[in-house]
Order: structure tokens, then C-alpha cells, then sequence
């Protein structure tokens, strides 16, 4: 099966006065449909980087990365443009840039794409609040929402299009034990139903326990520490599955 | 302590009920498959005249794996204190040899400490990996038998047990993490002392 997420031996350094502080050294990693893969790190050890690196918006020193077959680092601007508007969605922290509230910013994700008018966008973003139990908030502006309910507006806009990788960067670090559950629950409801691949960096291990595959990243090494005995078994099967349909 | 508890649990135990119990209740431990048949007359015959076991009935023959044994009071007691006692302030029982290396090495043996280390963190990732997927079963167990909110003294029980299943992962994890900096922190030193090294990955 292919993988929908492929890094090919990616190294990626920064410059920090005259030297250049190495961030990703010789990663290499895979994440197929259906799966929920994390990666583990500290502070500073290139979680973010790798993130970025795996959405193609951050180009690599060496190395390659690869989403369903097509080589990023070799699209156009406008190629790379129609992936991340499509293909790829990511959920972080950050919020939206522009004064939005919670229907807009969602809404903003399917616009990108340019598939959908105006009032197919707003029916499909009103599917995924209430999914998410976030329909009472969809006027909310993002100053007026909780820790919580930023989350789920951030996995809203990440899966409104219905990617083929999902990116998630720190964005259950942080919350109690019971939301960070409920993440979860909802994190691998996304890999089964829309049978995107998820690739999520968290700063601890309880943040990745439900993971069928976990890799640390420290000192910009990547290290397998789990992968599901059955993940394999279980991607054949949804293989099967999907031809079947 | 685990073979009291054991008895504790069920009393009237044979000696090899009581092997078995040890060797599934506490692999980890890697308890000898001789080491009930050998204990327990010792706890029988304690020399403080205050025997933490007796043997409630002796079997026929020679085989002693068929002997009987419970606990006696002051056994039981002994238990309880050792259940809820409270730490001391004491450093830990069990001291991670590799401290003790790194502090009577020479330089001779950073090579063999820098592999040492590492394979530390390979047993952790092991562990890390084998945590993990019991976890993964005990969560698909968890759907199966959720048929509703049970509040019973033995489901609280069992969650008791399980609290080591979810915390396990992230404690090896972290020993994980402590070996390898320790590794790099060798390397570094072996480096800039221009000793030759390999490292296992």
C-alpha cells in the first residue's frame, strides 16, 4: 500500500549568527491512510519544523518529501498552492491571522479549494461544526473561544476539505486529561472516516498513547519507538474494503 | 511481599499455584520457577519465632509442589504495613548501575559505557513498544465489555490494576530519552578525546 506521507532522508539546519544549527538530521518516515502516526519531542527538538516540512510550505536542505506519489519540493507555487488548499490540512495553535469568527475561518479552508460555491461551503461548514459540537460558537470570534473550543475550530478548518493528510502540530499539549481523550477520540475518527493519514507532533507520550505508530524526535534524530503490530493487517483490510466499495 | 500477597488473596494456596501466580502476576520480576518451593518453607521457619506462613497441609511423597501454605497473622500484618507504608527519604532501593560505571570509570571505558547506554535505550524502547500494545489491548477489551456504567468494588479494582498499563508507555519513554542523553553526552566527550567508538542503533 502507499503511503500518503513519505520523508526521504530529510536534513534541514538554520542559520543562527555564522552557524547553522541542524534541526532534522536524515529523517525518514511514512504514514499511510487510515493511520494516526506522532511524533514526540521536546522544546526546540524540530517538531514544528518537521510539520512544515511535511506540508511542503518549508523547503528541505536535502532529502525528499513526498504526498501520494507527487514529489513536493518539485511542484509549482500554484501546484503546492492547490495541495495545501485540498490535500493537506493543518491544525495548530495559531488561530486565524484576519478577524474571523469561527464560521468564516472554517469557511475560509473550503474556499481556498475554489470546488464549492457559496452556499455549498456554508452547508458543509455547518456538517462539520456541528460534528464538532461547535455550532453554538459559530459566531464567535477567536478572542471569545475557550482553550477548548479554539481546538476544535482548528480541527474544523483542518477537515472541512477532507484531506488526504492531516497535520496536527501541538495542539492537544496542554489540555486536561479528559480533553485530551476526547482529542484523541476525534483525531482517529478523522483517520477512519475520511481515511485521511494523520501526523500529529506532541511534546509528551501520554499525548500519543493512541497512536499506532510513535517516533521521538530529539537532537533533530528520529527514532521508531511503536508501530501497531496490526496496522499493517488493518491497512490491507481497508484496502480490501475500499475496492470492495 | 508478592508471595504474601498472593497468599493474602487466596489463601490455602499450593506451592505451585503459587509459582504460577508469580510468574503471571509479576514477569517483570523474573521470579525462578523454584523460588515458591524454596521460600516458602523459609517463611514457614522464620528464626523470630513470628513465621509469616504456615504450611496448612503437607502433601503425600516427596513432591513439595503440592503442599499447602497461608498466611498467618503475623504475616498478614507484615503485609498490610508493607501495602501502606510511606516512602522514606531515602535514595530509591534500586540503583541504576550505569550511574555507578560512570562514576569509578577511566576514560579507557567510555567506548563500552557509549554502548551501554545505548542498549539501555533500546530495552526502553522495547519496553516502550511492549506497553504500548498492551495498552491497545486492554482499551479493545474496554469497548467490548462497556455495556453500561458499572460501579462495582471490583471494576474500581481493576481499574486500580490497570493505572500501571496507561503510565507505562510514558515511563519508558522518558527512560528512553535519559539513555540517549546520556549517550550523547558521552559521545561528545569521547569525541573531543578523540577516542574511537561504535555505536548500535
Amino acid at each position: 500500500m502507499t503511503p500518503v506521507l513519505r520523508l526521504v532522508g530529510v536534513w534541514k539546519a538554520f542559520a543562527r549568527g555564522r552557524d547553522r544549527v541542524s534541526v532534522l538530521e536524515d529523517v525518514s518516515l511514512e504514514v499511510s491512510a487510515g493511520e494516526v502516526a506522532a511524533v514526540v519531542g521536546g522544546r526546540g527538538q524540530g517538531k514544528s519544523t518537521l510539520i512544515r516540512v511535511a506540508s511542503g510550505t518549508l523547503p528541505v536542505d536535502r532529502g525528499s518529501v513526498w504526498l501520494e506519489g507527487r514529489e513536493l519540493p518539485g511542484l509549482s507555487d500554484g501546484e503546492l498552492r492547490a495541495v495545501l488548499a485540498g490535500d493537506i490540512g493543518i491544525a495548530a495553535r495559531a488561530g486565524p491571522e484576519a478577524r474571523l469568527n469561527v464560521h468564516d475561518y472554517v469557511e475560509m479552508s473550503l474556499g481556498a479549494t475554489r470546488r464549492y460555491n457559496k452556499r455549498e461551503r456554508s452547508q458543509r461548514v455547518g456538517v462539520v461544526l456541528e460534528q464538532l459540537d461547535l455550532a453554538g460558537a459559530s459566531g464567535a470570534m477567536w478572542g471569545e473561544l475557550s482553550d477548548w473550543q479554539r481546538v476544535l475550530a482548528e480541527f474544523a478548518q483542518a477537515i472541512v476539505v477532507r484531506p488526504r493528510l492531516l497535520l496536527i502540530d501541538d495542539v492537544v499539549d496542554g489540555l486536561s486529561l479528559d480533553h485530551k481523550r476526547t482529542a484523541m477520540d476525534l483525531i482517529e475518527g478523522f483517520a477512519k472516516d475520511v481515511h485521511c493519514a494523520v501526523l500529529m507532533a506532541v511534546s509528551d507520550h501520554a499525548a500519543a498513547l493512541r497512536s499506532a505508530t510513535v517516533w521521538n524526535l530529539s537532537h533533530g534524530e528520529l527514532e521508531l519507538m511503536h508501530k501497531d503490530p496490526d496496522i499493517t493487517y488493518l491497512h490491507q483490510r481497508q484496502a480490501e474494503g475500499d475496492q470492495a466499495l | 511481599m508478592a508471595i504474601s500477597g498472593l497468599l493474602k488473596e487466596k489463601p490455602n494456596q499450593t506451592v505451585a499455584e503459587v509459582a504460577e501466580g508469580l510468574a503471571e502476576r509479576f514477569p517483570s520480576a523474573r521470579f525462578h520457577r523454584t523460588t515458591a518451593r524454596n521460600v516458602l518453607p523459609q517463611m514457614a521457619r522464620a528464626a523470630n519465632s513470628r513465621p509469616s506462613v504456615r504450611c496448612s497441609y503437607q502433601a503425600p511423597g516427596a513432591n513439595r509442589n503440592h503442599d499447602r501454605y497461608e498466611l498467618t497473622r503475623a504475616g498478614e500484618d507484615a503485609f498490610n504495613a508493607w501495602m501502606r507504608a510511606i516512602p522514606s527519604g531515602g535514595p530509591p532501593t534500586l540503583r541504576e548501575a550505569l550511574y555507578g560505571r560512570i562514576e569509578l570509570c577511566t576514560l579507557e571505558d567510555l567506548p563500552a559505557l557509549i554502548r551501554i547506554a545505548r542498549e539501555e535505550a533500546l530495552i526502553a524502547r522495547d519496553l516502550y513498544s511492549k506497553a504500548s500494545t498492551k495498552l491497545k489491548q486492554l482499551r479493545e477489551d474496554e469497548d467490548e465489555r462497556s455495556t453500561g456504567e458499572d460501579t462495582s468494588n471490583e471494576v474500581y479494582l481493576r481499574e486500580v490494576r490497570e493505572v500501571l498499563l496507561y503510565v507505562s508507555p510514558p515511563f519508558w519513554a522518558a527512560r528512553h530519552s535519559h539513555y540517549e542523553e546520556i549517550r550523547r553526552h558521552l559521545v561528545t566527550i569521547a569525541r573531543k578525546a578523540g577516542i574511537k567508538f561504535t555505536v548500535p542503533r
